[in-house]
């Protein structure tokens, strides 16, 4: 299975990638969350369709020392037979999920571009709310353990 | 003024009659916004005949209109339906798009996705400016919204709502929707249309008035010579049936 990391800060990764052995690991310099998120989510995109990448599944990591089960714990699923709603949210901001579900959650901040552009303190809280609502919005359905 | 802001127009599908009707979504687009920018994505191959670049970029340089990215990929023989070769350019000029809104620090405050070979027929355009998870279709049958009664030949979106309709390529038809109707959709000569509505319902995409009442738009029409605004829709659709690349002959 291709696995790509997808960080959003500057943790260390080490543990993580000893575990996963990822193909490819994916950073951005922009200046917010969000838009690092975006970013990355263009950058994985473009290596699907440009380079002709074949990945199967996008760990984002926002918390050093995790493993593979315990981001599988967040998991953001597509086409699932059932759903999972929950209150308790992606406040860990680390999660999984296909590339194609990636894809939509990056474009997030566009939501509400002018809230996310004065956001000064690059939270994760906001952002995973923001995630959680978005996925919900478009009939995605999230599965958090 | 710009009614619509900064407006994106994402040119994907086969070459077809691009250099005829290239002139007409120029067109359309400028009554739309005073600020336009253009992707195009589309097969090297149209009708069995080759496409190199200039025969994309030659028509933005004679009407001197700024094309941000192109992309002419190889053709794709996956069996599938038509939804899914449409849907996958798409794909690949949305994230054309998105690379440029974020290397560039913007976001389009509107989209519209738009076929090479549409003939668009405009009087004075009805610009709508659209909200998130709304989304404008060009639908056949006078407008009237039936589900399914979407088609490809035309979205208009903001540029979050684009960003969600350019990933439904990898759109499966909803096991939901086949129970209730009782039928596959390759069984139906609407599938396509199928598909995407769908794929807009399951997305819970709210679908806008669609009818621009002055504006008519004709598929892969092999356009007759001369001004197509002195013929009607009617008469246009007639010459539907050829549709070759015109570059060459000129």
């Amino acid at each position: 299975m291709n696995i790509v990391l997808a960080s959003l800060s500057n943790i260390d990764l080490t543990s993580i990638v000893s575990d996963v052995n990822p193909c490819l690991i994916l950073k951005s310099d922009k200046e917010t969350r969000a838009l690092r998120l975006a970013d990355v989510a263009v950058q994985l995109d473009e290596k699907i369709h440009f380079e002709y990448v074949k990945i199967d599944l996008v760990c984002v990591i926002n918390e050093p020392n995790l493993n593979l089960e315990q981001i599988k714990n967040c998991f953001v699923n597509d086409y699932a037979d059932r759903f999972y709603y929950t209150t308790k949210d992606l406040h860990t901001s680390s999660f999984y999920c296909k590339p194609h579900v990636f894809s939509l959650i990056g474009s997030l901040y566009k939501n509400d571009w002018t809230h996310f552009k004065n956001i000064q303190n690059d939270s994760i809280e906001l952002l995973s709310e923001q995630i959680l609502q978005l996925v919900l919005r478009l009939g995605i359905d999230v599965k958090i353990g | 003024m710009s009614k619509l802001g900064k407006l994106a127009v994402l040119i994907c599908g086969e070459v077809r009659t691009w250099s005829r009707a290239s002139e007409y979504i120029f067109k359309h687009a400028d009554n739309l916004s005073d600020d336009v920018e253009y992707y195009f994505v589309s097969w090297d191959v149209s009708n069995r005949e080759s496409v190199v670049e200039s025969d994309i970029i030659n028509e933005f340089t004679k009407y001197n209109k700024k094309l941000i990215s192109y992309r002419l990929v190889k053709q794709i023989d996956w069996q599938h339906s038509s939804y899914y070769y449409q849907s996958y350019l798409s794909k690949l000029a949305g994230i054309m798009k998105r690379r440029y809104e974020i290397d560039n620090n913007i976001v389009y405050d509107q989209v519209i996705e738009i076929r090479p070979d549409l003939l668009i027929k405009q009087g004075n355009s009805n610009a709508v400016k659209l909200n998130n998870f709304e989304c404008l279709l060009y639908i056949e049958n006078n407008g009237t919204v039936e589900f399914p009664g979407a088609t490809d030949l035309y979205y208009q979106s903001n540029s979050f709502g684009n960003d969600v309709m350019s990933n439904r390529f990898y759109y499966q038809k909803s096991k939901i929707l086949d129970h209730i109707r009782e039928y596959k959709h390759w069984m139906l000569p609407l599938h396509n249309h199928q598909i995407l509505a769908d794929y807009l319902f399951a997305r819970r995409l709210k679908i806008i008035d669609i009818n621009r009442p002055e504006t008519e738009m004709v598929i892969r029409p092999n356009f007759p010579e001369g001004n197509l605004d002195n013929y009607d829709t009617n008469e246009l659709a007639k010459f539907d049936k050829e549709f070759k690349i015109s570059i060459r002959r000129n």
